[in-house]
């Protein structure tokens, strides 16, 4: 008898039965393998996705906040008073340097006050703001921290008056619609005993500012006007905005350009 | 007494791998249980994600299309603002002098009077005669005391001479409390 055949008919059954028993537990490990895959494969990715999603609404969200708040401010804006505004503005801080107009108002004030202007001088320079002007003379160089702020023009000037004639011209001179600044200012006695005639010399720095080329992006925010800032351009249009500072006009042409006055 | 093991080798096995299979079977349908729950949790938080943002993206084209209608308005604001906004500050800095000499009017005693000041730089230098040196005195002290401190500080007397009449010249420079 062949006990061989038999021990090998008893090996082959015996890994039939192992194959069968133990694919009874693959059911089981193919269903824990495919949820791993799909938790890794699809659930995860899908959720950092998301998770990106979730950033870019909290994002989106202060954006239109943003946006709806500046929409609500631009939407209350009452136009016609805001052209006022600009006019005053444009009042305050010229876009150009606007020389002869500062020494004119300088005249006026001087007039009004009652004090005899010796000497007005200044260095314009070019003109043309719009071309370089502002940059080629940024700010007189005495007009201490000020210089740094905005570009400006100087106009010297050199008056005798009494004491309250003097106090009044300064005192008009702060208050013409454009901003000026007095710097530099000297006051001595016309004679060396004390006397009621004052001899003054002062540097008048007048600011301007050019328009703003662009408005930014639809995201930058609009600030409104503060109160003081409405009180102060309310002040300005209030003076009449119609009556706004000209320099006079003069009649032209002359037979001989040579001949005195 | 040791126990007799009355179960036989063969028994035990298939006994222990029967309950690694149900172990493994309850392992996996609880797995697939909690993976189709967070499936439909992450499906449902996708599509609110979405949703929202679709929902965002409409209402900042609202805005921008309102924003636009208004551009003029924005663009007088921002002139005015630009200007306005720099004027103040320039005017917020400014020294009023007519102000200052109001407040040196107050100061100053009667028997004192400027023959000449001067501001420059943050610094006023004056010169001036006094009556008698009490007067001087008197002007110092005014200048020291808290009113005068909201005009001028560091007051330094650099020449202080009388004549024969009695009266004195003196010339004094301080820090101005602002500056131009």
């Amino acid at each position: 008898m062949d006990l061989s055949a038999v021990s090998k008919a008893t090996v082959k059954a015996q890994s039939s039965l192992d194959i069968v028993k133990y694919s009874s537990l693959a059911v089981s490990a193919v269903s824990i393998l495919v949820s791993l895959l799909i938790l890794f494969l699809v659930v995860w990715p899908k959720l950092s996705e998301t998770l990106q999603i979730k950033n870019s609404n909290s994002e989106l969200t202060q954006k239109a906040d943003s946006l709806k708040q500046k929409a609500g401010i631009l939407s209350r804006l009452d136009q016609a008073e805001l052209e006022e505004q600009v006019v005053a503005s444009e009042q305050l801080l010229p876009s150009g340097k606007d020389t002869f107009l500062l020494i004119s108002q300088i005249e006026r004030a001087a007039a009004s006050s009652g004090i005899l202007l010796n000497r007005v001088e200044s260095t314009p320079g070019l003109l043309d703001t719009a071309s370089g002007g502002a940059s080629g003379n940024p700010a007189a160089p005495s007009a201490g921290a000020q210089t740094e702020i905005a570009p400006s023009i100087k106009v010297s000037v050199s008056l005798t008056s009494g004491y309250s004639s003097l106090l009044s011209f300064l005192n008009n001179v702060l208050t013409i619609p454009r901003v000026v600044s007095v710097s530099d200012l000297s006051v001595s006695a016309a004679s060396s005993e004390g006397s009621s005639q004052l001899k003054a010399s002062m540097s008048i720095i007048a600011y301007f500012k050019e328009l703003p080329t662009d408005l930014g992006s639809i995201e930058t925010p609009v600030a409104e006007l503060s109160q003081s800032e409405k009180d102060r351009l309310e002040k300005i249009i209030n003076t009449g905005l119609s009556a706004a500072p000209a320099v006079p006009q003069v009649p032209v042409g002359r037979e001989d350009i040579f001949a005195p006055f | 007494m040791s126990d007799i093991n009355l179960v036989p080798h063969e028994e035990k096995a298939t006994e222990s791998f029967e309950s690694l299979k149900k172990r493994l079977s309850v392992a996996s349908v609880v797995l697939l249980v909690l993976t189709a729950v967070f499936t439909m949790g992450v499906l449902v938080f996708f599509t609110t994600q979405v949703s929202k943002r679709t929902q965002l993206f409409a209402k900042v084209e609202e805005s921008a299309q309102a924003i636009n209608s208004y551009r003029q308005q924005e663009e007088l604001l921002v002139v005015a603002k630009d200007k306005v906004g720099l004027a103040e500050q320039i005017l917020g800095q400014r020294v009023e002098y007519h102000k200052t000499f109001a407040d040196f009017a107050k100061l100053v005693p009667q028997g004192v009077y400027f023959t000449d000041i001067k501001f420059a730089q943050g610094k006023i230098i004056v010169n001036g005669k006094a009556k008698t040196s009490a007067e001087v005195a008197g002007l110092v002290s005014s200048l020291l005391s808290a009113d005068g401190s909201k005009i001028v500080s560091n007051v330094t007397i650099d020449s202080l001479a009388a004549d024969e009449t009695g009266t004195y010249t003196f010339s004094m420079q301080a820090q101005s409390a602002k500056q131009d």
